[in-house]
């Protein structure tokens, strides 16, 4: 299932509903599908072509004026464009901007924009989440990130139940080691840990859907349940993030799989704990 | 036109700007000095017996206002000695710039009072102006946004792309004034990167630009202005020629002032010369 459609049908709600919204765009109006927010509010979309930075310091001018720019973009490389524009003109000052990219193959954005000040980074999973997601990110004041997800690959998404935003969602209870994942990947992490329950190790999985600020008591709550920490990403950003967390404040293993499958991910997996257990 | 008020407004702004930048010990005499006259024009002029700039000390956050964005931001003593004889905030912080603990940074920020936008960067500042000019159209207010550049930043890339998507979107409330002081940090901008003639460039790129042939002379200042004014479905540039410390006799033109401050001998000086005026 495609979220891109369930996106944009979120958006042109908020289009109806709320007169401030306005889409600044980089070309990839049809990329993200938008295209029926433009026959609906053609007024309030601006395509900036490939004027990313240009775009991203509009977006603090539309801001400034009582807007709420939505910032749409097919995959993170607006924000190896447009850093500076980011980080100086638009987090620092706290502006009131919503950026949301499609997910891409290289999931560099979460270590990109950790550290930017102010920029709250939500990663949703799901289709309810993705909706949740985004009325929170409608309802509160501030810089926002939104990842899309672009595709659903298995059943498992669409069996979940739709729940409120949290800041981050236990999706399996264990003693033997945490799985953390965001995104795409917790599909990936909750069926390794189903295969590892096979295997004698009783695994716990996290879906962090809030990234930043995540839920720091409920992170750390789990951990200290467990003997190792994995994070499940094809990028090292997530680990870090926990990583720099933990330091100092819980002695414990966290290390970061990059599996091609939830098959790959609990050998590797079993292969760490038969080490460290 | 009968300027002798806004020739003495800009004596006054100088003598007080240099002191600023002696007591609070910080450089930039050349870019603060060149600027001067920009922005007396703007804060002070009158073009068809109307203000140039609709402006409020008393609610400096009011939408219904013109708008200055000052993207020539290591010349921000001149900007706070402006305000601050405008009446946006007290003359005696103008001595604490850049210290700590004052409000008055070293570089803008929105914190300030008639500091409405930032661009964060150089180059940053006529992008965000797009978007405040973008929003300002699409309320259908009549407010204007005017853009201070120094020269150097027209080498910066996202000017151009700003100026296309200004020119695109048919911003005539949007004013781009350049500070032409030729000096940049590393010298004159014809031997560091020439940008060539700024005349045709913001031509072909679909503005009206006007010369002010002497950015110190309130004659060509406010001519250009109300040529801007009758002007209609473009963007407006008016290039000045300055003169980098302009005013300064020993500095004046001088590439090595343009970051400089001033030493207690040359503070000493100045005063002595313009006491006697």
């Amino acid at each position: 299932m495609d979220l891109r459609q369930s996106f944009s049908e979120s958006l042109l709600q908020f289009g109806k509903k709320y007169n401030s919204i306005v889409v600044l765009t980089a070309d990839s109006l049809a990329e993200v599908g938008l295209e029926e927010f433009q026959s609906f509010f053609g007024e309030r979309i601006f395509n900036f072509g490939l004027g990313y930075r240009a775009m991203l310091s509009a977006a603090a001018g539309f801001a400034v004026y009582g807007k709420i720019p939505f910032i749409v973009a097919e995959d993170s490389r607006i924000f190896l464009k447009a850093y500076d524009q980011l980080k100086n003109g638009i987090c620092e000052q706290n502006l009131n901007i919503k950026i949301c990219v499609l997910e891409d193959e290289k999931l560099d954005d979460l270590s990109l924009l950790y550290d930017m000040p102010n920029l709250r980074i939500i990663v949703p999973s799901t289709e309810a989440e993705l909706a949740d997601s985004l009325d929170e990110m409608m309802l509160s004041f501030g810089p926002t990130y939104l990842r899309i997800p672009k595709k659903i690959s298995n059943e498992f998404f669409e069996e979940r139940q739709s729940f409120n935003f949290v800041d981050s969602k236990i999706l399996k209870k264990g003693s033997d080691a945490t799985l953390i994942a965001c995104g795409r990947n917790v599909d990936k992490a909750f069926q390794a840990a189903a295969i590892l329950e096979k295997e004698g190790l009783s695994v716990a999985v996290l879906d962090l859907i809030s990234v930043k600020p995540f839920d720091e008591e409920k992170v750390l709550e789990m951990i200290k349940n467990s003997k190792c920490v994995f994070t499940v990403a094809e990028h090292k950003g997530l680990s870090s993030i926990i990583g720099s967390f933990l330091m100092g404040k819980w002695p414990i293993l966290v290390k970061n799989i990059d599996g091609n499958s939830s098959q790959n991910v609990a050998e590797q997996i079993s292969m760490i704990m038969k080490i460290y257990s | 036109m009968n300027n002798s008020f806004l020739e003495k407004k800009a004596a006054d702004v100088r003598f007080d700007c240099l002191m600023a930048i002696y007591n609070s010990e910080i450089g930039n005499v050349g870019s603060c000095m060149s600027v001067i006259e920009i922005l007396v024009a703007l804060y002070y002029g009158e073009a068809f017996s109307r203000p140039i700039l609709n402006y409020n000390p008393q609610v400096p956050g009011s939408l219904d206002q013109d708008f200055v964005v000052f993207s020539k931001e290591q010349a921000a003593p001149a900007l706070y000695t402006v305000l601050a004889h405008a009446g946006f905030f007290s003359r005696e912080d103008l001595g604490y710039i850049g210290r700590e603990g004052s409000f008055l940074t070293a570089r803008p920020n929105v914190k300030i009072p008639g500091v409405r936008l930032v661009g964060g960067g150089p180059g940053n500042g006529l992008a965000a102006a797009v978007g405040l000019a973008l929003a300002i159209k699409l309320e259908k207010k009549n407010n204007r946004v005017f853009v201070v550049v120094g020269d150097g930043e027209l080498q910066t890339g996202e000017i151009w792309e700003a100026a296309m998507a200004a020119a695109h979107y048919k911003l005539n409330n949007l004013v781009l004034l350049i500070d032409h002081n030729k000096v940049q940090g590393d010298g004159r901008l014809t031997g560091v990167m020439d940008i060539g003639s700024i005349q045709s460039k913001l031509d072909s790129f679909g503005w009206h630009v006007y010369q002010a042939m002497d950015g110190h002379s309130f004659d060509d200042i406010l001519n250009s202005m109300m040529k801007a004014f009758n002007t209609n479905r473009k963007p407006v540039c008016i290039w000045a020629n300055t003169i980098c410390a302009k005013g300064v006799p020993f500095a004046e033109g001088k590439e090595g002032y343009r970051h400089a401050g001033l030493s207690k001998g040359e503070a000493n000086e100045l005063m002595t010369q313009f006491k006697a005026r």
